[in-house]
């Protein structure tokens, strides 16, 4: 099962980050893997089992993706699981931790592709692995670049 | 400057309305939108506000707006009240025919004297950005299940 751990620091106390990475507006901004969308469908703030509504571009084709949250902890963790193609299967999870330099932002996925993806997971994967690295050195610039 | 594209959509004109009215789809057209949402309580309508993301030759840049115009299925209007241009202006018009659906996009922008030599740059890749959206637009309503 392909896994990806990412981590950063970013010049930004836990408060700022998390207001950063957890709203949905910004998240086709600061994802590596193609999101063009999210949204919430469930009514309420964001909590445990609130639900939302991903649109993704893999290889020019959009999918679609719904994540159920399953972990909400502010301003420290956030998990969630997905439905929806590529994957079979799909779980995130962010974590913040307050360093001496800010904050030590750390991103994991662990996921199950679809069968008809898994073939073409060789070719596909290295360049996803660079999206997703670019992605997390861009979501430090944007959260930096914001006014103290 | 005031951008113009036309475009027929082989769907009812209801259908194309619903498509452009829900401000999640708009970042699908692949024009320079990474992002839009509603920013007022309520559904959407005359006086809600609007705030966007775009990214221009890999330059970010955000605008807020107000809906100014809102005649399902007719016409829609947003007016740019907060960005880098002076004041703009965005219209959407749809026009049930036979063939289904005749759509109009104009963009009317005003633009500070900065702008105006960036636009002298960026304004050719934004426009051929915008028509490749406006084509986008078709292919995506045209390709919903009926």
């Amino acid at each position: 099962m392909p896994h990806f751990e990412e981590s950063i620091v970013i010049n930004r106390p836990p408060d700022e980050v998390w207001a950063c990475v957890t709203d949905m507006f910004n998240a086709p901004r600061m994802s590596g893997s193609g999101l063009i969308g999210l949204r919430q469908t469930s009514p309420g703030p964001l909590s445990v089992g609130s639900t939302l509504q991903g649109r993704r571009l893999i290889l020019g084709f959009e999918t679609r993706n719904i994540f159920h949250v399953t972990e909400w902890d502010p301003p420290r963790t956030l998990a969630t699981t997905a439905e929806g193609r590529p994957f079979r299967s799909l779980v995130s999870r962010l974590t913040l931790e307050a360093t001496a330099n800010g904050t030590l932002l750390v991103m994991s996925s662990e996921f199950e592709l679809h069968p008809a993806m898994k073939p073409l997971w060789p070719f596909v994967g290295p360049f996803v692995r660079r999206r997703l690295h670019a992605s997390y050195a861009h979501t430090k610039a944007l959260i930096e670049a914001k006014p103290r | 400057m005031r951008y113009e594209m036309r475009v027929t959509i082989r769907r009812p004109i209801e259908e194309v309305w619903a498509f452009m009215a829900d401000l999640f789809n708009i970042p699908r057209l692949r024009g320079v939108t990474l992002a839009a949402r509603q920013t007022s309580p309520g559904p959407i309508g005359l006086g809600s506000t609007v705030q966007s993301r775009a990214a221009i030759l890999g330059v970010e840049t955000g605008w807020s707006g107000a809906i100014t115009e809102w005649d399902p299925p007719h016409a829609m209007t947003v007016s740019v009240t907060k960005s880098r241009a002076r004041s703009g202006l965005i219209r959407q018009t749809f026009e049930a025919t036979t063939d289904g659906t005749k759509v109009w996009r104009t963009i009317e922008l005003e633009l500070g004297l900065p702008m105006k030599v960036v636009w002298i740059l960026a304004g050719p890749f934004i426009k051929r950005r915008w028509d490749a959206s406006t084509r986008n637009l078709k292919q995506l309503i045209e390709d919903l299940p009926r």
